[in-house]
């Protein structure tokens, strides 16, 4: 089971090599034996995916196929709402977070024919970038215990490496799609604001949270982002934009593509092997035809600056009831940054939206002048150790917090596309990753850099020992 | 006449803390060249409008 991709267990169960029974069960057996020390699931639905599992099977016995994804064992960040189970959110409360319809994104992979395994763990309202959660255990990261896994869809990314499912779902308000994929060595998409509806998802910042796949490979990542994107009604903010079928394009040879190495914040203060893992992947795209080269983009300070205005102000509003009423129940990090949206004003709220608005189109008229894509570092240091993660002060831990996300979170102020996705590995074994940043709504072109990357680097072939 | 008491205020500046403090700071600062035009929904447009991403092979929803 650990070997499988989407893509490789599709074509088996549509050539009856496998079924969707046989996969489901083998799945369940995995997590079961281990899991506990990976701790990436709060709820495991082991009897809701056979039965699910066994009417899937029926379907292909009666010649009938949903397509790519029937039969395909996914799990879910326990923030997005799943028909018969609850949504904690990562707090102490099993039942935090109730919405009056399934989450659009997974009832879309359901219809395409995915058999939910169950609801993945995370951080604690999703505040926060190492994956360490005080209620439903610390989510340890496959390729080296005791080290972050990376969050907030800690679970996402690591039931993927971890072999226990082929794909996820996670959400993304400063990173937390493309932190924990980059942890743990898969590969997690950030889509353009709107591509994906939010709908039936705990929000956490309305102007920042993003809805996206994790998967082994990048055309795993594009087969879920196939049956998600698209307009929902039930989310306003979802675009009326028509969806590409991104499968049939990665093959498109990526010669003549220009790719944008910035100069200026995306490669200061790095860890040495990170810088150099990056640099590398650039290489590996240069020899593969892409024109890579260096470049300045608008600073992105300010708006980082900015995005914590509005993530601090939208999420404590949301969270007021949680962090006024039972305080004594959060995390010290957690309600130390939520108290703080508390006492942002109006004011400077919207002045924080305004900003937004102009520095977005700032930066989208000169970045991608110069560039069709730009490469960056996902992480400033492969995954540090949780305790030292989660060690000092609170203001110290939020800090820390700001750092390790520094290189995503601008690009959930811009709300454009960024792949995050494997490039090496450190000395003594941790994942180095970096981001493919599109144009707006350019998926395609981000997830064709990264698969003509995959393909050329190999490292997808290599996989955490935990049996 | 309505009247209100003189600290009743929605968002509590008067306990604010010092990270909110800077963040108000950093706003302020950042703020005043900011045309009068701006608005939020400038974002999504800026977003739509990009004219160089072409639909052309895509399918509608």
């Amino acid at each position: 089971m650990s070997d499988w991709t989407i893509t490789t267990l599709s074509r088996a169960i549509a050539a009856r090599q496998v079924s969707p029974v046989e996969v489901t069960r083998e799945c369940l057996a995995r997590i079961e034996k281990l899991d506990p020390s990976v701790r990436s699931f709060i709820t495991v639905d082991a009897e809701g995916a056979v039965a699910a599992a066994r009417e899937l099977e029926a379907e292909l016995a009666a010649g009938l196929s949903r397509g790519p994804l029937h039969g395909i064992p996914l799990a879910y960040k326990d923030l997005f709402c799943v028909r018969g189970l609850p949504t904690s959110c990562g707090t102490k409360t099993r039942e935090y977070f109730a919405s009056d319809c399934e989450c659009t994104a997974v009832s879309r992979l359901r219809e395409a024919g995915a058999v939910t395994l169950g609801k993945l763990n995370m951080t604690e309202l999703a505040l926060g970038p190492f994956g360490d959660n005080p209620h439903h255990g610390d989510v340890q990261n496959p390729w080296k215990r005791g080290h972050a896994a990376g969050g907030s869809s800690s679970g996402s990314a690591a039931a993927v490496a971890a072999g226990f499912v082929v794909g996820a779902l996670g959400s993304d308000t400063g990173g937390s799609v493309r932190l924990p994929a980059a942890c743990c060595g898969v590969v997690g998409l950030k889509p353009t604001y709107g591509r994906v509806s939010r709908a039936g998802a705990m929000p956490l910042s309305w102007s920042m949270d993003h809805v996206g796949p994790l998967a082994r490979t990048v055309m795993d990542g594009a087969l879920l982002l196939g049956a998600i994107a698209g307009h929902d009604r039930l989310d306003a903010t979802s675009s009326r934009r028509g969806v590409p079928y991104y499968e049939r394009v990665l093959d498109t040879p990526v010669e003549g593509v220009r790719v944008g190495l910035p100069e200026n914040y995306y490669f200061e203060e790095l860890d040495a092997e990170v810088d150099a893992g990056v640099r590398a992947a650039s290489k590996v795209l240069a020899d593969l035809g892409a024109e890579v080269a260096p470049m300045r983009v608008p600073d992105p300070l300010p708006l980082v600056e900015v995005c914590n205005v509005i993530t601090r102000a939208e999420s404590a509003a949301i969270h007021a009831r949680l962090v006024r009423e039972r305080p004594h129940e959060l995390g010290p990090a957690v309600r130390a940054r939520l108290e703080v949206g508390l006492h942002i004003s109006a004011h400077d709220y919207l002045q924080a939206l305004r900003l937004r608005a102009r520095y977005t189109r700032e930066f989208v008229a000169r970045a991608f002048t110069a560039a069709d894509v730009l490469v960056v570092p996902v992480i400033p240091e492969p995954a540090p150790a949780l305790d030292a993660a989660k060690a000092g002060t609170p203001d110290e831990i939020v800090r820390r917090m700001g750092s390790f996300s520094r290189l995503t979170r601008p690009f959930n102020g811009l709300g454009l596309p960024a792949l995050a996705m494997p490039c090496g590995f450190s000395r003594d074994g941790r994942p180095l990753a970096f981001q493919v940043v599109g144009r707006p709504f350019d998926e395609a072109t981000t997830l064709r850099l990264g698969h003509a990357y995959e393909r050329a680097a190999g490292w997808v072939a290599r996989r955490p020992a935990l049996d | 006449m309505l009247s209100f008491p003189p600290r009743t205020r929605m968002s509590e500046p008067d306990r604010r803390s010092p990270a909110a403090t800077d963040l108000a700071a950093a706003i302020a600062r950042l703020a005043r060249e900011l045309a009068l035009a701006e608005e939020p929904s400038g974002f999504v447009a800026a977003l739509d409008n990009d004219p160089d991403v072409r639909d052309a092979r895509e399918h509608s929803v």
